[in-house]
């Protein structure tokens, strides 16, 4: 007893310690991130135009989401999916550095769902060093990510952590006039998220419904995507990607989506009462539609990794 | 899920250089709240007490996947009299939210996504009180 008193007593005297006064309402300006403003010199070539703002908020969606899927529908793990870590240093502008963070993180996300934490320090090592030179390594937290990479026990945490690390970095590119940037990891998370998922149905005999359903919906964010880069009429190398991702928006022809309607529905999960609507999407993607897919994020992708 | 991110709470508690500030002690709280979810995003709301009606809000946009089932766990921040009411938006139609019918306001409404697209996360403070919140969303793929 006494025991446990001395270490409630010594973790209340380090909590204040390393807090401050207590105040009796919550500092919500820093909640809301104002204390995550940094010192940045380098302003941004070109912001975004609200109109791909707009876009840019309306897409974002989890680098896991593709990852779990394939979990879930049982593909096992394959390290040849995921970028070879060589040589960050010849990503030498914040356009391939952004692009290739992105393709890491996704890279990141597909490892840590497998609870392949041996590759992570890889693939953190070069994120570390893409963050660095894009300057927003502040939002990751290497020490701890490397702690808990060591201990396969943690790995609930360690996706914790890395996924937060990435929101909180793109909320930040976003709030602070460099939102090129956060579209450009985007692009990035994105391409490599379909390409193992591609990769995956390249590699099956038979396809799973699933995945292929998944690949066709995946249209919407390919227009949203391909729209927002358009915006970027002066940069050239933005043009470039743009006309890339319209040959991925190209190849979906075909893919055709219908609405059933059915009856909605709750039941209960885990505890929690959930709603289940009575809008039934159906996507069909023809098989040669799904070969121009898989090709097209492909090379699209293998040009992204070689900038 | 729960015992990890436990530990990480405590653990980021005590980091004197950490990437985490003080802005994610609500996030790190109530991520412990998900269960076997999988965190997916944090979204953190502050308003102002309003007397207009309908109250003033704040709008998300997120894209959701057919096949998988998405939580929105809320935590309000202490000190603030609001409480947070969360909205699930199809287009203009309302799919879920956590203030029940009987006026009292659940932590948590999942969402079995049937149709992949853009949804709207619409958070504002009952009776347009002064507060301040996280709402986390997270997912389970539904197999």
């Amino acid at each position: 007893m006494k025991k446990l008193f001395i270490i409630l007593t010594a973790f209340t005297i380090m909590l204040y310690g390393c807090g401050g006064d207590k105040k009796p309402q919550q500092d919500f300006g820093n909640i809301l991130g104002d204390d995550q403003t940094q010192t940045d010199e380098v302003k941004p070539t070109e912001e975004l135009p609200t109109e791909a703002q707009q876009v840019l908020q309306n897409i974002s969606s989890s680098p896991v989401e593709m990852a779990a899927l394939l979990q879930s529908s049982g593909v096992e793990f394959s390290e040849k999916y995921i970028t070879e870590i060589q040589d960050v240093d010849r990503y030498n502008t914040d356009f391939k550095r952004a692009l290739n963070l992105g393709i890491l993180g996704a890279d990141l996300g597909y490892l840590n769902m497998y609870k392949k934490t041996g590759p992570v320090m890889n693939n953190m090592q070069a994120i570390r060093k893409l963050s660095e030179e894009l300057r927003v390594q502040q939002f990751f937290d290497f020490q701890t990510i490397k702690r808990l990479a060591t201990n396969n026990e943690n790995i609930d945490s360690l996706m914790y952590i890395t996924l937060q690390s990435f929101n909180n970095m793109d909320t930040y590119l976003q709030q602070n006039g460099r939102s090129e940037v956060s579209a450009l990891i985007l692009c990035g998370t994105w391409v490599e998220g379909m390409y193992i998922a591609t990769q995956v149905l390249k590699d099956s005999d038979v396809p799973d419904p699933d995945i292929v359903e998944r690949i066709g919906d995946q249209r919407e964010v390919v227009e949203n995507l391909t729209t927002m880069l358009g915006y970027y009429k002066n940069s050239p190398q933005f043009q470039n990607l743009h006309k890339e991702f319209k040959t991925i928006l190209d190849s979906y022809e075909g893919v055709t989506t219908t609405i059933e309607e059915g009856e909605p529905q709750t039941t209960e999960i885990d505890g929690i009462m959930v709603v289940i609507p009575n809008e039934i999407s159906h996507t069909t993607v023809p098989e040669e539609t799904l070969t121009s897919i898989i090709n097209g994020v492909e090379k699209v992708r293998n040009n992204l990794i070689s900038l | 899920m729960r015992k990890a991110i436990a530990l990480l709470v405590v653990a980021l508690s005590f980091m004197s250089i950490s990437a985490f500030g003080q802005s994610d002690e609500l996030v790190n709280t109530c991520a412990l709240n998900i269960g076997n979810a999988t965190y997916m995003k944090d979204f953190k709301v502050k308003l102002q007490q309003s007397s207009v009606k309908p109250p003033p809000s704040s709008k998300f946009s997120i894209l959701m996947n057919k096949g998988t089932i998405y939580k929105l766990n809320t935590c309000n921040a202490d000190g603030y009299p609001g409480k947070a009411v969360v909205e699930l938006y199809d287009g203009t139609k309302k799919i879920t939210a956590n203030l029940q019918p009987d006026g009292t306001i659940k932590d948590a409404v999942g969402f079995f996504c049937q149709k992949s697209g853009v949804y709207k996360i619409q958070v504002y403070f009952k009776d347009g009180q002064e507060g301040a919140a996280v709402v986390i969303l997270s997912f389970m793929q539904k197999k």
